[in-house]
C-alpha cells in the first residue's frame, strides 16, 4: 500500500476536511497557457465552484489539485501539506476524491468492487459494512452486484460519488459531474450530492460552465476566463457586483448603457441614477450595467423606447427594447400579459446595485457589446 | 502523471535495444564491407537475385491486386447465395504458409505425382510429352503460389474500404452523367485506393520476407541467398551485406506505400453515411461469380488441405507416424508459447508509454521497437548471429537466441495491438484509480491490464501462430536437434518425403486458422477488419 499523508485507518476515519491553496500556479500545454498565475484559497469544508466557459482552464485547475498534472510553476497545498511546488506528492497519496465528467467507473468491476477499490487494508467485515453504508447514502442499496453498464447515467454518477467518498478524502473534486444528465435528473442529483457533501463537511471544488449550478450549490464561486481568475465571491457578489465585463456577461444577461458621472449621480440614456461609489479608475465617462430584471416598462405612446422583439420563456417574457440613441437593452417581465412587438413604451429602471465600467469600448466599437 | 515512471521507461528502452540492436548491427557491418566483397557478391549473387526479386514483386503485385480487388468487389457490391460463406472463406489462404503450399504443389507436380499422372493420361507418356508439362519450379510457380497465399491482404483491406464507401459520391457522379465504368474506376476504385495500396504493400512485404517458397521452388532471391551465404558458405560479412540491401528495399517499399497513400485525402463520411446496397444477382450471375471464387479457393486452400488431410490419414493408418512427431509438436508449442508470452509482456511498457505519454522519447522507443516487423527472418537471424557472436557468445546455439528472433520479429504485433487497446481506455479511468490511492503498478495491474485483456489475448494468439509458422529464422537459429513443425515440413519436403511432411504441415495450417477465426469473428460483429492480425 502506498503510504498516505495520514496513516489513520482508512476504514474508520471520518472525513477531515482540509483547505486548498493555490499560489501563482501556471500550466501550459504545448506552449498554450491553460492557467496563468492562479492564486486561490478554498476554505475547510467550503463548497467552492470554478465557473467558466469551456477551455478557460477550470478542469486543468482541478487536475492540478488532484496531482494528475504537474504545474509549470507555483505552489499547491492541501491542508498543511505542500503537494506541488517545493515537493511533489503523487495523486495516489493526496487523499482527494474526484468525480469525473464521464464518471470513469471501472467497467470490469461490480459496483461493490468499484467502491471498495480505494479501501485497502480493511477487513472483509469492515469493507462490506463501509460499502453498504455508502450505497445507502447515495441511494443505491442492493445494487452492489451490478456492473456499471447495467446502470443508468444517474446511478453511475451516484456510484462514482460513493467511490470517491469511500476513502474519506480531505477534498472532493467534481468535474462537471452533472453535465451528462438530463435536466430533471440533473437538478435532483445536484441537490442530493451537495447535501451529502455538506453533511460530511467535505471541502468540495466543483468545476462547471453552468452559472445556475454554481450559484445554487456554492458558498463561493470563482470565475475563470482564459486561464485567469476574474473574480472570486459569493454568488450574490458575482451576479450583482461583477468586477469585469466578462463576468457581468457570463453569469447572466447584461446590457450596457453609456453615462457620465456627475457628483452623486450618473446621467445616462435611461435617466439619472443615484451613484455613491467612486468613478472607476477616475473615469467619468462610464458604461452602466443593466440586467433585464432591473428594467420594467409600461405601454405609453411616444415613450422612450420601442419593443423590437420578444421571446416567450414560459413564466416570463424577455423583451428587446430599442433606445432612441440606437442602444438595445432587455427587460424581463411576467408572462401574464404579452405586449406586442412595435409598441412604444416608457422605461423604468430600478437598480439595486449600480455597476459601472470605464467607457473604453465606446472608442473601440459603437455597438452595444451585448 | 509525470515522474515515478522511470522504471517503465527503462524497461521500454531495454526492449527497444533488444529489437533494434541486431538490425542496426547488420547495417553497420554492411557499411564496413570492402569493395572487393561487393564486387564478388554482385557477380555471384546480386546479378541473379536482384532482378529475380524485382520480377517477383511486380508479378505478385499485379496478380494479388487483381484477385484481391475483384473478389472484394464481388462480395461487397453483389448479393447472392453463398456470398456470406465466400466473404470469410476468401481469407482462409492466410492460414497456409507459402512453404506449405509450395510443398503441397511440389508433391502434386513431382514425377509420379497426381498432376503428372493426369498429364500422361491426357497427352501420352512419351518423353517429349512429359517434358512439355509446365514446371512448378522457377518464376511462374513461385509467382502463382505467393499470389495465392498473399491476395487476402488486398482482399481484406479493399473490402473494408469498399464497405465504408458512402454511396453519395457514386450518386453524385451518376447525376453528373458518369458512365458505369467511369464511376467504377474513378469513384469506387479510386476511393478504395488507400486500402488497395496498403494491401499490396503488405503482400509485397510478405514476398520479400518469404524464404520457404522460393527456396523450395529453387528460385533464388535475397532471403535464400542470405540463408545460403550464412549456412553454406559461413560468410557473415556477405550475408550482412545482402541483408542490408534487403533492409533498404523493405524501407523503400514502406515509404513508397506512404507516398502513394499520403498525397490525397479520402474522407469517407462527411455528413450522413449511406452504404451501397448490394445488387441482387440472378442464378446466372451467381454462377458467373461463384466459379472464379471457388477456383481460387480450391487452388489456394481446399485442394492442398484435402491433400494434407489424405496423406496425414494415410500415414496414420499405415502406422508410419513417427513418435518423434510428438516431440516436434511439443517443441513448437513450447517455443511459440514462450515467444508469444514474452512478446505480450515485453510490449506493455512501450505500448503504455506511447499511448499515454507520446513525448518524443517514447515515440522513438516505440518506433525502434517496431523496426523488426518489416524485416525478413533471415535478416533477423543474421543480425542476431552477428550481435550475439560478438556480445554474448555463450547464447549461441541455445534456445534463447531463437526466442530473441521471435521477439524482434513479432513484438511489433503485440505492441500495435496493445497500444491501440490502451488508447481506447479512457484516461479518466486510470486517473480515478490513482486518486483512489493506487500507484502506477496497481493501476496497470488491476485496471489497465484487465481492460485490455482482449487485445492482449489477440496479440498472444497471433504471435503464437506466427512463431509456429516461422521457418527461416528457426532453421538458422534453432539448437541442435531441436526441430519444430515448420522445420520438419521443410526437411521432409526437401528430401521429397512428401507424405512425411503432411501431418506437421496440417498442424501448422490448423493452428493458422485460429487467428483467422478471430478476424472472421470481428468481421461478423461488424467491427473494423483486423488489419493488425496476420
Amino acid at each position: 500500500m502506498v503510504s498516505r499523508l495520514h496513516k489513520e485507518d482508512i476504514c474508520i476515519r471520518e472525513t477531515k476536511a482540509a483547505y486548498v491553496l493555490l499560489k501563482d500556479v501556471s500550466k501550459s500545454f504545448n506552449g498554450i497557457n491553460a492557467l496563468s498565475d492562479l492564486t486561490l484559497e478554498v476554505k475547510e469544508g467550503e463548497f467552492f465552484s470554478l465557473l467558466g466557459p469551456s477551455g478557460c482552464g477550470k478542469t486543468t485547475a482541478l487536475r492540478l489539485i488532484a496531482g494528475l498534472e504537474r504545474p509549470d510553476k507555483g505552489t499547491i497545498a492541501i491542508g498543511e501539506n505542500i503537494v506541488a511546488g517545493e515537493r511533489w506528492i503523487s495523486p495516489e497519496k493526496r487523499e482527494v476524491g474526484i468525480v469525473f465528467q464521464d464518471y470513469a467507473l471501472f467497467p470490469h468491476m461490480t459496483v461493490f468492487k468499484n467502491i471498495a477499490f480505494g479501501l485497502r487494508d480493511c477487513s472483509r467485515q469492515e469493507l462490506k459494512q463501509k460499502v453498504m453504508e455508502l450505497l445507502e447514502i447515495v441511494g443505491l442499496s442492493k445494487m452492489e452486484k451490478r456492473y456499471p453498464h447495467e446502470l443508468s447515467g444517474g446511478q453511475q454518477q451516484r456510484v462514482a460519488l460513493a467511490r470517491a467518498l469511500a476513502p474519506s478524502p480531505r477534498v472532493m473534486l467534481l468535474d462537471e459531474p452533472f453535465s451528462n444528465l438530463d435536466a430533471d435528473l440533473r437538478l435532483e442529483l445536484r441537490t442530493e450530492t451537495s447535501r451529502i457533501l455538506k453533511e460530511r463537511m467535505t471541502t468540495t471544488i466543483l468545476v462547471t460552465h453552468d452559472q445556475e449550478e454554481a450559484f445554487s450549490l456554492s458558498d463561493r464561486v470563482g470565475v475563470l476566463y482564459n486561464g485567469r481568475l476574474e473574480q472570486v465571491g459569493t454568488p450574490e457578489e458575482i451576479y450583482h457586483k461583477p468586477l469585469s465585463r466578462f463576468v457581468a456577461g457570463f453569469v447572466g444577461r447584461a446590457d450596457f448603457v453609456s453615462g457620465r458621472i456627475k457628483g452623486d449621480s450618473i446621467i445616462s440614456d435611461i435617466g439619472i441614477i443615484e451613484f455613491k461609489g467612486e468613478a472607476p479608475g477616475g473615469f467619468t465617462e462610464v458604461d452602466l450595467m443593466i440586467r433585464p430584471d432591473d428594467v420594467d416598462f409600461i405601454m405609453e405612446p411616444k415613450g422612450d423606447a420601442t419593443i423590437i422583439d420578444s421571446h416567450y420563456l414560459g413564466a416570463e417574457i424577455i423583451y428587446k427594447l430599442l433606445l432612441p440613441d440606437g442602444k438595445i437593452i432587455h427587460s424581463i417581465k411576467s408572462s401574464t400579459e404579452r405586449i406586442p412587438v412595435g409598441s412604444e413604451v416608457k422605461i423604468k429602471v430600478d437598480l439595486t446595485h449600480v455597476v459601472v465600467f470605464p467607457a473604453t469600448h465606446r472608442f473601440l466599437s459603437p455597438q452595444n457589446p451585448s | 502523471m509525470k515522474g515515478g515512471f522511470s522504471y517503465l521507461t527503462i524497461m521500454a528502452i531495454g526492449v527497444a535495444a533488444l529489437v533494434a540492436t541486431p538490425i542496426i548491427f547488420t547495417l553497420y557491418s554492411a557499411i564496413n564491407v570492402d569493395a572487393q566483397l561487393w564486387i564478388r557478391l554482385y557477380d555471384t549473387r546480386l546479378k541473379i537475385i536482384l532482378p529475380n526479386t524485382i520480377k517477383l514483386l511486380i508479378s505478385v503485385g499485379i496478380m494479388t491486386a487483381l484477385v484481391g480487388v475483384i473478389t472484394a468487389w464481388i462480395v461487397t457490391r453483389y448479393d447472392f447465395k453463398g456470398k456470406r460463406i465466400w466473404e470469410w472463406a476468401l481469407i482462409l489462404p492466410l492460414a497456409m504458409p507459402g512453404y506449405v503450399l509450395a510443398y503441397a504443389y511440389g508433391s502434386i507436380m513431382a514425377p509420379g505425382g497426381i498432376a503428372q499422372r493426369l498429364w500422361i493420361n491426357l497427352f501420352g507418356e512419351g518423353p517429349s510429352q512429359i517434358l512439355a508439362m509446365p514446371s512448378l519450379y522457377g518464376f511462374w510457380g513461385v509467382s502463382i503460389i505467393l499470389s495465392l497465399v498473399n491476395y487476402p491482404y488486398i482482399y481484406l483491406l479493399t473490402r473494408a474500404s469498399l464497405l465504408s464507401q458512402n454511396v453519395t459520391y457514386d450518386e453524385a457522379a451518376r447525376v453528373l452523367g458518369g458512365s458505369r465504368w467511369k464511376r467504377l474506376w474513378s469513384i469506387n476504385i479510386r476511393m478504395a485506393y488507400p486500402g488497395i495500396v496498403a494491401g499490396i504493400a503488405l503482400a509485397l512485404m510478405e514476398v520479400m520476407a518469404d524464404f520457404g517458397t522460393v527456396a523450395m521452388l529453387r528460385y533464388p532471391t535475397f532471403t535464400e541467398a542470405i540463408y545460403r551465404q550464412m549456412t553454406a558458405r559461413f560468410d557473415p560479412a556477405g550475408a550482412a551485406a545482402l541483408a542490408s540491401i534487403l533492409v533498404v528495399m523493405t524501407l523503400l517499399l514502406l515509404n513508397l506505400e506512404r507516398y502513394f497513400r499520403g498525397k490525397e485525402r479520402f474522407e469517407q463520411t462527411k455528413g450522413r453515411f449511406r452504404r451501397y446496397l448490394p445488387k441482387r444477382l440472378s442464378l446466372k450471375g451467381t454462377i458467373f461469380f461463384t466459379i472464379p471464387i471457388l477456383f481460387i479457393l480450391s487452388l489456394a486452400f481446399f485442394a492442398p488441405l484435402a491433400l494434407l488431410l489424405k496423406w496425414s490419414i494415410d500415414t496414420a493408418l499405415k502406422g508410419g507416424l513417427e513418435g518423434s512427431l510428438i516431440r516436434f509438436t511439443f517443441n513448437t508449442i513450447f517455443v511459440s508459447a514462450i515467444g508469444a508470452t514474452a512478446a505480450v509482456i515485453l510490449a506493455i511498457p512501450s505500448a503504455y508509454l506511447h499511448a499515454r505519454r507520446p513525448v518524443i522519447l517514447n515515440k522513438a522507443i516505440f518506433y525502434l521497437s517496431t523496426l523488426g516487423y518489416s524485416l525478413p527472418g533471415p535478416v533477423i537471424a543474421v543480425g542476431l548471429l552477428l550481435t550475439v557472436g560478438l556480445l554474448f557468445p555463450w547464447l549461441y546455439g541455445g534456445i534463447v537466441i531463437l526466442l530473441m528472433a521471435y521477439l524482434v520479429r513479432f513484438i511489433p504485433i503485440t505492441l500495435q495491438a496493445e497500444e491501440s487497446s490502451i488508447s481506447m481506455v479512457s484516461t479518466s479511468v486510470e486517473d480515478a484509480a490513482r486518486t483512489l490511492g493506487a500507484g502506477t503498478g496497481r493501476t496497470i495491474r488491476e485496471i489497465l491490464l484487465p481492460l485490455i485483456r482482449p487485445g492482449l489475448f489477440t496479440g498472444w494468439v497471433v504471435v503464437f501462430v506466427d512463431c509456429m509458422k516461422e521457418l527461416p529464422a528457426t532453421l538458422m537459429l534453432r539448437p541442435l536437434a531441436f526441430d519444430t513443425l515448420s522445420v520438419r515440413v521443410w526437411m521432409e519436403a526437401s528430401e521429397a518425403l512428401w507424405e512425411m511432411a503432411a501431418l506437421p504441415a496440417l498442424l501448422i495450417v490448423i493452428a493458422g486458422l485460429i487467428p483467422i477465426a478471430l478476424v472472421i469473428n470481428r468481421i461478423n460483429r461488424g467491427g473494423r477488419d483486423g488489419l493488425q492480425i496476420t
